[in-house]
């Protein structure tokens, strides 16, 4: 028991003026001496009895009275277990929102978060009425509710009966996702509003860290419905530390086959944290001593060698109470649909003299609304798929030939969604380079003809695509393709691949940009060159915006391309590549789960690497290979508690709601005002001070 | 003659001029068949030479013939002598109680002054008469006693005895009335004026043996005018004078309660006295001693005796 206004308890002393009262009137009240009354009345007998019992408890009754007064004034409650959270004698509809985030799995003295909240929201459960309404929301993101629609009082509902809640909290377990718990509170405050009965409730059982609080609903939004919160949180912040991100990118300083691993630490201690990570990438690792501040983050860098085969790897520090964001898995070159491959295939000293030279500064030039791209040169020799990876539209400038895994690598990244731009030059030789390329070209080269060299004027541009994103904001006058002249161009074969389509003519007819469609990407094919050798495009205006509009045009050409990294329970787009009639994929857990239809994949709930490997029909060997990572989200592991529990939410243990909770080693409690208990004790006694007046 | 008693003696306080003077003409006859010792007013138990014809005796040798009722003989032929009653004086014990409720109220004239002074006035009339009155004041000792004498200055100690009386703490009421039972040996008249509060049933043993023996026996129950009705009113502190106990009652809210057991003991002090052949005369303090001496008077010779009715 406890009040809220404890010093009102003084007040409890004016329960001595009833006695002092009484004593007052014992030495000055008239007295009278008369035997007949004593000997009559007040001596021996059942009158005598009772008149001195019916005086007695008349003195105790105003003294009650005058206690029981200042004991309502100090407001008193009564501590009760947090299991009569939701105490009904009468059919309730009721939501029970459970966080099951990751930070639910925090351990504390041996027990977590999740089994607290497990543990008493099936002991409230139980002292449930019959034909009670309920429904079990998960808060883990996206959350879930259980059952989705409203329920039938007492009766079965798509198999939802009177113990399946307590059943299915019992039987769960937490997930590793980040907290959607606004978003479950606001579910489940419509579910108990779609309910008949007027007693309407929501218990939210929660860590109530500050990471799952935004948006959460206001009072307002919950009128009508006793909300309550199960606060399961810790006492204090927990010395948590977490491997926030990890990111491998090439290292073509060191060789075409080096990555470096920047891993980066969060400490959310209060110590310096000095402890080791280790990076694994494929069958390598590495190892690193790292030293992070209290509550500040490091960040350390791993230049590790590229195994064939290799296409994710993690990074782990050792398990600390909440284990599951002390690994985080990368995949090897993350996409940056932003960002251009440039393989240079006339790299020169002189740098104008260099076949790239006014392409790279058209795409580093910063426009009206957009920066400058990001781009990385290599020479053929050292393309790889690493490199394709890694960007959204790759540019083959003037090169000559490449090997073919490199030319199945560039097949394969168009395939998926990627975009290519090629361009001709005095590398190209037809004979050999259209059988090299055909595969991305509408027809492979017959042959490069020119309209002479200089001071012959070459050919014009004739035509251009009003509708083709790469030309059609090009517009008319100086700043279209009108005025360039082309010296030199190639020549197509005249059977075209399906898909294909001329996007710019010379005067004479020529194609001078084509395109061909390949799987989900495109590759476009600038029939002439890049730099000035062959044309004076470069140096026109319409040069670097159409350069940009093709790298962009390139990078989006496949849509929407499946993410290689994703937060436990997004799904992931498995899309089958032309020619493959099933993709397996392989989850950490090792359990191959057969999809033969481009669609999502939702088994995310596990981190870690999933590999996904497509196969023809009749083959075993896969045809593409690929890995996505899953990782937690990086929110849950900042285990700060500065907000408390919401303000919407009364509270169903001790504290009152808004404050911080006294931890979860404290017994839960919840209070029970006993105001309106004490007023009606004084109304009685009050009652039966006036009958023992009328008696005495 | 009555001496008359010094202005500042009790007999003047109990017995005023005023009270003599109303008295001065009455006659107590309780109807008892006396036992006296000299010619009185009550009638014997003895035949004698009074003119009250008691009845007729068959003649025998050694009677006196001029005793002979004539007119008896001519309807009978046989021979009656007439008998007479004799007619002697009676011996009064006076009885009062002076125990501590008799003090009460303690404002104005008390229960054990009323009573005094109405037993005065019982003794001025019985001496006057010829009787022989004695006193016994049950005090919380042994009781004082006066013996009964029919001696006119007799009256001083009578007033003297009544007058020196005061209430002490308790009462040795049914004490005394064993004593009056061993010292009443003829056949007389015991008055006792009390508020029986304490102890009436043994009291009333003693007075039930006295009504057998043939004692004409009359209580006087004395009680005061707020004792009858509990005029009080507010926040009492009530305490009894012989045991000091006190209480502090609510006095509107203990009146029902001490109305409904005062009218209870008043009922079964009455009932008691009628079936043990005692006079029960509840006396009303708001008249003058003497009036009620007079209607006790008044009563018990027109025969309201309770006992034998």
């Amino acid at each position: 028991m406890g009040f809220e206004s404890p010093w009102m308890l003084l007040g409890v002393f004016a329960a001595l003026v009833p006695l002092a009262v009484h004593m007052h009137l014992r030495r000055h009240a008239p007295v009278v001496v008369m035997d007949a009354v004593m000997r009559l009345v007040l001596t021996g007998g059942r009158t005598r009895v009772r008149l001195r019992l019916v005086h007695a408890a008349l003195l105790a009754t105003r003294v009650g009275i005058v206690a029981l007064v200042a004991v309502l004034f100090a407001e008193p409650f009564w501590r009760r277990p947090a299991g009569a959270a939701v105490e009904a004698r009468h059919p309730v509809a009721l939501a029970v929102v459970i966080d099951d985030s990751l930070s639910m799995r925090l351990s504390s003295g041996g027990r977590t978060a999740w089994a607290q909240a497990r543990s008493r929201v099936s002991e409230a459960l139980a002292g449930l009425p019959a034909e009670s309404e309920v429904w079990v929301v998960l808060a883990g993101r996206p959350f879930q509710a259980h059952p989705s629609g409203p329920t039938l009082a007492g009766r079965t509902s798509a198999g939802w009966d009177a113990d399946t809640p307590a059943r299915f909290v019992s039987e769960r377990n937490p997930s590793r996702t980040a907290t959607d718990l606004a978003g479950a509170v606001r579910a489940a405050a419509s579910l108990v509003r779609s309910s008949a009965l007027r007693d309407r409730r929501i218990l939210v059982a929660s860590d109530f860290l500050d990471h799952g609080l935004d948006g959460f609903p206001a009072a307002a939004d919950l009128a009508g419905i006793e909300a309550r919160a199960m606060d399961v949180g810790p006492a204090s912040s927990p010395r948590n530390r977490s491997i926030s991100r990890v990111v491998a990118e090439p290292a073509p300083d060191v060789s075409p086959r080096h990555v470096r691993v920047r891993v980066e630490v969060e400490n959310g201690g209060d110590q310096v944290l000095d402890e080791v990570v280790t990076v694994r990438l494929g069958r390598s690792g590495a190892a690193r001593k790292v030293s992070c501040p209290p509550g500040g983050r490091c960040s350390h860098e791993v230049l590790m060698a590229l195994e064939d085969g290799a296409l994710a790897g993690e990074a782990r520090l050792p398990p600390d109470d909440l284990p599951d964001d002390d690994a985080r898995f990368f995949p090897v070159a993350p996409r940056d649909r932003d960002a251009v491959l440039v393989v240079n295939g006339e790299p020169r000293r002189l740098l104008e003299l260099d076949e790239p030279f006014f392409l790279l500064r058209a795409l580093g030039l910063r426009l009206e609304d957009q920066a400058g791209l990001p781009v990385t040169t290599v020479r053929p020799e050292e393309l790889s798929p690493l490199h394709l990876s890694a960007v959204g539209a790759a540019v083959l400038a003037n090169v000559p030939s490449l090997l073919p895994e490199q030319v199945r690598a560039v097949a394969d990244f168009v395939a998926s969604g990627g975009g290519v731009l090629v361009t001709v030059g005095d590398q190209v030789r037809p004979e050999t380079w259209g059988e090299i390329w055909g595969a991305l070209l509408p027809a492979p080269i017959r042959d490069v003809v020119g309209a002479g060299g200089p001071p012959d004027p070459g050919e014009t541009v004739g035509w251009v695509s009003p509708d083709h994103p790469v030309t059609a904001r090009l517009g008319a006058g100086a700043g279209s393709l009108s005025t360039v002249e082309v010296r030199r161009w190639a020549v197509l074969e005249g059977s075209w691949a399906q898909g294909s389509q001329v996007v710019a003519r010379l005067r004479n007819g020529a194609p001078l940009i084509v395109e061909r469609r390949i799987g989900r990407g495109a590759a476009l094919a600038l029939l002439t060159s890049i730099d000035a050798d062959w044309t004076d495009f470069p140096l026109r205006p319409a040069y670097a915006p159409l350069v940009r509009q093709a790298a962009s045009y390139l990078a989006t050409a496949g849509g929407p391309r499946p993410r290689a990294s994703i937060e436990v329970g997004e799904p992931r787009r498995i899309e089958l590549p032309e020619g493959a009639d099933h993709a397996v994929v392989t989850p950490p857990s090792g359990s191959p789960v057969r999809v033969t239809v481009t669609d999502d994949y939702t088994g995310t709930a596990v981190p870690g690497v999933y590999r996904v490997e497509a196969f023809q029909a009749g083959r075993t060997d896969a045809v593409r290979a690929e890995a996505f990572v899953v990782n937690t989200a990086p929110g849950e592991s900042v285990l700060t508690r500065e907000q408390g529990v919401p303000a919407a939410l009364a509270s169903a243990d001790g504290p009152a709601a808004g404050t911080a909770r006294p931890g979860s080693g404290s017994p839960p409690f919840r209070k029970l005002a006993l105001v309106p208990h004490v007023l009606v004790l004084v109304l009685l006694l009050l009652l039966a001070e006036a009958v023992l007046r009328g008696k005495a | 003659m009555i001496p008359v008693a010094h202005p500042k003696e009790p007999g003047l306080v109990l017995l005023p001029d005023s009270a003599r003077r109303a008295l001065g003409n009455l006659q107590f006859r309780p109807g008892v068949l006396a036992e006296g010792r000299v010619s009185g007013l009550h009638p014997s138990s003895h035949q004698g030479q009074s003119l009250e014809f008691s009845d007729l005796k068959g003649y025998a040798s050694g009677d006196d013939p001029r005793g002979v009722d004539w007119k008896v003989y001519a309807r009978t032929d046989k021979l009656y002598v007439r008998r007479y009653l004799d007619e002697t004086n009676l011996e009064a014990h006076l009885v009062l109680d002076a125990s501590g409720s008799m003090g009460h109220p303690a404002e104005g004239r008390s229960k054990l002054e009323h009573a005094a002074s109405m037993l005065a006035g019982l003794a001025w009339v019985m001496l006057r008469q010829g009787d022989e009155v004695g006193v016994h004041v049950a005090h919380e000792t042994d009781p004082v006693s006066t013996p009964p004498r029919a001696v006119a200055s007799h009256l001083n100690e009578v007033l003297a005895a009544l007058g020196a009386a005061e209430a002490s703490r308790g009462t040795v009421l049914d004490r005394t009335l064993e004593r009056v039972v061993g010292v009443a040996g003829r056949k007389g008249v015991v008055v006792l004026a009390s508020d029986l509060l304490t102890g009436w049933e043994d009291a009333l043993s003693a007075l039930r043996l006295l009504a057998a023996r043939g004692h004409a026996v009359v209580v006087l129950h004395v009680l005061s005018h707020e004792e009858r009705t509990f005029p009080f009113r507010g926040t009492v502190l009530f305490r009894a004078a012989e045991t000091g106990e006190s209480a502090l009652m609510d006095a509107r809210g203990l009146r029902r309660h001490y109305l409904a057991a005062f009218q209870r003991f008043e009922f079964e002090v009455r009932t008691a006295c009628h079936r043990a052949g005692v006079f029960f005369f509840p006396v009303d303090m708001r008249s003058a001693p003497h009036e009620g001496v007079a209607e006790v008077m008044r009563a018990v010779a027109a025969g309201r005796r309770t006992a034998a009715r």
